[in-house]
């Protein structure tokens, strides 16, 4: 008696504690599965008005496991019509379900059925298409391959550190936001996670005139100066414009007032390679997908000037000190 | 595919009557009107009383929905979302449950929500949305669902327990979701409203 009116005062006790927290706003409480793929545009406008864009009726395709009308227990030969009705099985018989069992790391995929239209725009009845089948993972890996190659990736943002105008002979870094980028499908009705890696980074400064190279490939997606940091060296993703050109004979390359040369129109081109992988949701093992995907992102076209060493108080009015 | 709805709430009165108590003052000067297209609307109201009771209407179901077709399944998709401040107020869930598909999650997570605030005793206040229609898909052949993808731009939300005190808040809040609507014995139904899948 003691014990219950314990559990009971417990329960309590977690329900009140729960009160405050257990709210959800409504995006929180989306379903977490689509039920059916989406494609095209629903309806087309008529001059009476909307209408659907597929009037007729379509073919009807679906994967479901074979059932069938038979006696239990019988053997397979004793099956007869296919059920396409609940209740359709005649007196005496059952509706039998067939299964396929599947080896370890196997998937299952259900039959391939269809029921077409027929000519007075009823339906006949399923037919079925496929046996039901066991997946492998190479069958998975040649579809995800597929996948892969149309998977639209995001080009990361590039970004060259450093106030306009830049100047020359100061390291530069260069990094970018790349992460990996997942999509989720479902492939020979294996439900699959598709990852897109960055793995090489490939930059082109635009710098024609400099005595080391314009392009830089690394592995490291580099990373931004902070405070407190050394100041940038070769070490550091990033570039250093140190020739700008011969003014007058180079394009963008011109002088200012002062004599400073300078030249604009610098754009920053990050090439990045992304490799494939994918893993069957539940598992955790990735499986490398041959081939690559490239990306480019670009900078907003910068200038780079000559900084001259001058004495402030030239600028100043009315300076006695120089 | 926007549409607003009066809803006169206990709050909205209150702050009309402060408002006009300022402009009396005649030192500031008004609040200059709110440019969204308002979804509550106050009435000039001269008993100021903070207990006036509020009136919640519930939103009207669009005749459109009396189409078979894409139009009705995307006014079908837009009153339902609609719905859903109404039940959180109100706990007056007749009309959502009849348009729930036993298959939405979506659909019986609300449901709890607005049933566990009307069982305790708690206020939903805020919420209102408006819906817009983003793109309607075509139909999906074998099931009939009609996918929609929409984007619901919600007012600041709260809920408060039988104290007073806070339990939920939300600020206004521009979301999307993809909402799959179906026919089932000649109604709407809702299937499922899931997040819109990346492409």
């Amino acid at each position: 008696m003691i014990r219950a009116s314990t559990a009971i005062a417990l329960i309590a006790a977690l329900t009140f504690a729960a009160a405050s927290t257990d709210y959800t706003g409504r995006s929180d409480d989306n379903d977490k599965k689509y039920k059916v793929e989406s494609h095209g545009q629903g309806w087309v406008e008529t001059a009476d008005g909307r209408k659907p864009a597929r009037d007729e009726p379509q073919d009807r395709y679906a994967r479901t496991d074979a059932v069938t009308c038979g006696v239990l227990g019988e053997s397979l030969d004793a099956l007869s019509d296919i059920v396409t009705a609940p209740g359709a099985c005649p007196e005496g018989t059952d509706i039998v379900e067939i299964t396929t069992s599947c080896a370890d790391g196997e998937y299952a995929l259900d039959a391939l059925w269809v029921q077409r239209v027929r000519d007075d725009g009823t339906y006949g009845d399923a037919e079925q298409l496929t046996e039901d089948e066991c997946i492998t993972p190479a069958d998975i890996a040649r579809q995800a391959r597929r996948e892969f190659r149309t998977m639209k990736i995001k080009a990361p943002k590039a970004t060259m550190q450093g106030n306009p105008p830049m100047v020359v002979n100061v390291r530069y870094p260069a990094y970018t936001t790349a992460a990996p980028q997942d999509r989720t499908v479902t492939l020979l009705g294996v439900p699959v996670v598709i990852r897109a890696e960055p793995t090489e980074f490939t930059w082109d400064f635009d710098d024609p005139h400099s005595t080391g190279a314009s392009t830089l490939t690394t592995t490291s997606p580099g990373r931004a100066w902070q405070e407190g940091d050394p100041l940038p060296d070769e070490s550091w993703v990033g570039h250093t414009y140190d020739r700008l050109g011969t003014p007058g004979e180079d394009a963008d390359t011109a002088v200012d007032d002062n004599g400073n040369v300078y030249r604009t129109g610098v754009g920053v081109t990050l090439t990045t390679t992304w490799q494939g992988r994918f893993r069957v949701q539940g598992t955790s093992t990735w499986i490398d997908i041959p081939g690559t995907i490239t990306t480019t992102s670009t900078t907003a076209p910068t200038t780079v000037t000559e900084a001259r060493t001058r004495l402030v108080c030239d600028a100043l009015t009315g300076s006695t000190t120089c | 595919m926007t549409r607003t709805r009066a809803i006169l709430a206990a709050t909205s009165i209150a702050t009309a009557a402060a408002l006009a108590v300022a402009a009396c003052d005649g030192g500031d000067p008004p609040a200059s009107p709110s440019p969204e297209p308002s979804a509550s609307s106050a009435a000039p109201s001269t008993s100021a009383s903070p207990s006036a009771t509020s009136v919640i209407v519930p939103p009207e179901r669009p005749k459109s929905m009396d189409d078979d077709g894409p139009a009705g399944a995307e006014a079908a998709a837009v009153y339902f979302l609609e719905l859903d401040d109404y039940i959180m107020k109100t706990g007056d869930t007749a009309e959502w449950e009849a348009m729930s598909h036993k298959s939405c999650e979506y659909c019986a997570n609300r449901l709890d929500q607005a049933r566990q605030i009307a069982e305790r005793g708690d206020t939903f206040e805020g919420g209102e949305a408006q819906i817009r229609v983003l793109h309607t898909y075509e139909q999906d052949a074998a099931t009939g669902i009609w996918p929609i993808d929409v984007e619901i731009k919600e007012a600041r939300s709260t809920i408060t327990d039988a104290e007073g005190e806070v339990v939920f808040e939300q600020e206004a809040l521009t979301s999307t979701a993809r909402v799959e609507a179906s026919r089932s014995d000649d109604r709407w139904v809702i299937v499922g409203v899931p997040d819109i899948p990346e492409s």
